[in-house]
This record gives C-alpha cells, sequence and structure tokens, in this order.
C-alpha cells in the first residue's frame, strides 16, 4: 500500500514539474519544496490529486510545508487521513 | 532608516526611489509613472489573477493606476513595490507592506503576481520573503501579518511557507462566487522568520 501510493505521489508530481525546475526524477526523500516541485501554485494540484485519488480532505491546517516536505511525508499523512487517526 | 513610522512617507522612510530590495530570482523596487504599463492595466482587469482579491469584479484605468502609485508612494503606512525578474528586469507583478498599527509597528504584506507564465516559480514567495526581510532588518517592524480566503489554497501554503503562523479563521466572513468562505489569518514575527530562513540573518536586504 505505502509503495502503491508513493509511485502514485511520484507519478503524478513528476508530470507536474513546473519549467525551469532542474529535477526530472523523483525519489521519496526529494526535497519537494526546496527543489521548486512545488510551490504555492502547485500546492493546489497535488491537494485535488490526494483528494480525488485517496478521498481525504485536507484540512486548511494541513496546508503545511512539514507534510509536503516530500513524497514520504505526503504518503503518511494520506495513511492517517485514511484511518481516521487525525 | 530616516523618518518616524506612521509619519514620513514610507517609502522616503525605507530609501526612496532608489531602493532596491533583493531576493534570489526577484528584486523589487518603487513604481512611478512609467511602470503603469499595458500590462499592469490588463492584470488588475483580469478575473483569473483578481478572483481571490478585492479588486475582482471592479474596473481600472491606466489614470487610476497612476492615481494610486501617487498616493502609495507619498503615504506614511505603505509600501508599494513592483516584482522585477533579475534574469532580464520583467515587472511580473506587484507587493506591498501596509503599516496596520504603527505603535506596534506591525505591517500586512499583499501579493500580485500579474504575469501567469511566472505562477508555479516560486515567484511570490521569493518576493514575500524578500519584502519581510526589509520589513524587519531595515524598518525594524515587529510583526508581519498575512491573511486569505481559506478556499485560496495557494495563499495559505504562501504563508506558511513564510514562516507565518495561523492565528485565526473568520468562518463566513467573505462572499466569493455566491458563497460565504472563511478567511484566514497569519503572523510571524521576526525570530520565527529568521528561524525559517537563517541564511538571511546576516545578509542585507537590499543592493
Amino acid at each position: 500500500m505505502t509503495d502503491n501510493i508513493q509511485n502514485d505521489l511520484i507519478t503524478y508530481l513528476e508530470d507536474a514539474i513546473p519549467p525551469g525546475v532542474a529535477v526530472s526524477r523523483i525519489e521519496p526523500d526529494t526535497d519537494l519544496i526546496g527543489s521548486g516541485v512545488i510551490d504555492s501554485f502547485g500546492i493546489v494540484g497535488i491537494i485535488e490529486f490526494m483528494e480525488e485519488r485517496y478521498g481525504i480532505t485536507v484540512a486548511d491546517e494541513d496546508i503545511d510545508p512539514e507534510i509536503f516536505r516530500n513524497v514520504r511525508s505526503i504518503e503518511a499523512y494520506i495513511q492517517t487521513a485514511r484511518t481516521g487517526a487525525t | 532608516m530616516n523618518g518616524e513610522l506612521g509619519t514620513t512617507p514610507l517609502l522616503e522612510m525605507a530609501g526612496g526611489a532608489e531602493l532596491r530590495i533583493r531576493g534570489e530570482k526577484v528584486y523589487l523596487r518603487p513604481l512611478n509613472h512609467a511602470d503603469a504599463h499595458d500590462r499592469y492595466h490588463a492584470w488588475l482587469n483580469d478575473d483569473e489573477i483578481n478572483r481571490y482579491s478585492e479588486r475582482r469584479g471592479r474596473s481600472y484605468s491606466h489614470a487610476d493606476i497612476r492615481a494610486y502609485l501617487d498616493d502609495a508612494n507619498a503615504s506614511p503606512v505603505l509600501l508599494q513595490q513592483g516584482v522585477f525578474m533579475r534574469e532580464d528586469d520583467n515587472h511580473v507583478g506587484n507587493i506591498s507592506l501596509r503599516v496596520t498599527n504603527v505603535g506596534a509597528r506591525v505591517a500586512e504584506v499583499a501579493t500580485l503576481i500579474g504575469e501567469k507564465d511566472y505562477w508555479g516559480r516560486g515567484v511570490i514567495v521569493d518576493a514575500g520573503k524578500a519584502l519581510i526581510h526589509f520589513a524587519f532588518q531595515n524598518l525594524k517592524l515587529r510583526k508581519i501579518t498575512l491573511g486569505n480566503y481559506a478556499i485560496n489554497r495557494a495563499s495559505t501554503f504562501k504563508s506558511r511557507q513564510l514562516g507565518a503562523k495561523p492565528e485565526g479563521q473568520f468562518r463566513d466572513a467573505a462572499l466569493i462566487d455566491g458563497k460565504y468562505v472563511d478567511v484566514l489569518e497569519f503572523g510571524l514575527f521576526a525570530e520565527e522568520f529568521y528561524e525559517t530562513f537563517a541564511e538571511l540573518a546576516d545578509q542585507p536586504a537590499t543592493g
């Protein structure tokens, strides 16, 4: 399950890399914010992807750089949200 | 820093027409009538750009822009700056600092990236970081606030990226596209900002 979520996230994020960002391959620990893969506009797309794909709702207070720091942290958030253990 | 906060025009206190605030990708400088170009005019009248702004639904002329810039540059509480790309001097948006409490030295930051080709390129956070660094280091402000409609998740993330902490949620406090929406407020003290951007602490904000 973990691998599936991580792979889904990586596939989405690699397709959504903004122009001018010098990253072509994303690993589970790639710094998505520091590398420019996710910025304040990119966050909207990844949240919509998470909500549609996994049936979760990302609360306003969870729009937090630490949650979106890398694929591993996003995956952990999704797992927690899906079990309702928030 | 010359003058007194709340009395002297803020631009004059900040360094006047020659002010240059330095970011990584962008620099900020004051705007004058020559900057009231057609693209700037188009930004203010674009529904998509202004969807989550108080400007939405209004129309602005070139004369409105020139009058606004004159007022802004003379204001004791407003510092209006253009956002320019360092790579080619392209004017891509604006950012402002409005002092909301002179005694407590609190100011609010507001941003507009008008050139859509620059959305998703980290420009807004770079500009915000540069202006907030200047506000703490040069203007000796104590606190910066940022606010946005909750449905504007891009803006929420921008505030959090800048190190700001959530301070309030005003329920159904605005009307967007026929629906009431919450308004979020964020706050940031200097120590929190330099915790997030430790590399800036010893760097000049201008130049």
